[in-house]
């Protein structure tokens, strides 16, 4: 694994038959440490993935962590909100 | 004490006996709010937030689908760290058994946060003022924070 191999980034490629996104918003309680933990852990994202997203939604308030269909976004959404993140489903920003 | 301490079998409780009685009457409260006080507690929407903050009815289907499974998913994680404090489990913890601490530390730390007010970081420091030196919710709300960050540093040690 290279942190510098050119995966898909999910903040910016969205494809117009997947419309759907989960957000995960910035919240005053829970730890970076735990937030890297759970986007590693639920998601599988490698560790530099799962701290980028991390100080994504830390400086910009949410991150976009998963994009698809909108029943797969929500079953993540209902994952996220077990480990107790702020999560929402939303729709993808047009292409 | 250390809270949590790794040995060859796993991840096992280092809490001292008066953080664990702390810890376990805290958890008792948890599941009290998981089992009682839900319909009228604040912090349920910081457990169950709104799916579609700019659809209530979607967001009410989302809710339906949801809320009860993940309340008992709470109550059970809430339940497992009981048996740990009281000494009904004991040994290394299972990875369920992580799941359940690090998930009721949340839960944990979502209803203090309530309780004191913080919402976003403005608030971020609620607690912290007119310390008359006693230990108060707030002491309590930084020290939870100390032990699961323990137990996310512990178990990424794998």
């Amino acid at each position: 694994m290279t942190m510098l191999s050119p995966d898909v980034d999910e903040r910016t490629s969205v494809r117009a038959d997947v419309p759907w996104t989960t957000v995960v918003w910035d919240d005053p309680v829970n730890l970076m440490s735990y937030v890297t933990y759970v986007f590693e852990s639920y998601f599988g994202f490698p560790r530099a993935k799962a701290e980028r997203l991390m100080h994504q939604v830390d400086s910009d308030g949410r991150a976009i962590v998963a994009t698809g269909h909108r029943e797969e976004m929500e079953r993540h959404v209902e994952a996220m909100h077990g480990y107790g993140l702020q999560a929402t489903v939303d729709r993808a920003p047009a292409a | 004490m250390i809270p949590f301490v790794r040995r060859a079998d796993g991840v096992h409780l280092g809490l001292a006996a008066g953080e664990r009685a702390v810890l376990t009457s805290l958890v008792e409260q948890l599941r009290q709010v998981l089992d009682h006080d839900l319909a009228t507690d604040p912090v349920a929407v910081r457990m169950f937030p709104d799916a579609y903050p700019e659809d209530d009815e979607a967001s009410a289907e989302f809710r339906r689908y949801t809320q009860e499974d993940l309340r008992t998913a709470k109550s059970a994680n809430a339940a497992v760290v009981h048996e740990w404090l009281t000494g009904a489990r004991e040994g290394a913890l299972s990875r369920s058994d992580e799941q359940a601490w690090l998930r009721s530390l949340t839960d944990l730390r979502l209803t203090i946060a309530d309780r004191l007010g913080i919402v976003d970081r403005a608030t971020a420091d609620n607690g912290l003022d007119g310390d008359d030196g006693s230990v108060g919710l707030r002491d309590v709300y930084d020290w939870l924070g100390y032990v699961q960050e323990h137990l996310v540093v512990t178990i990424s040690a794998r």
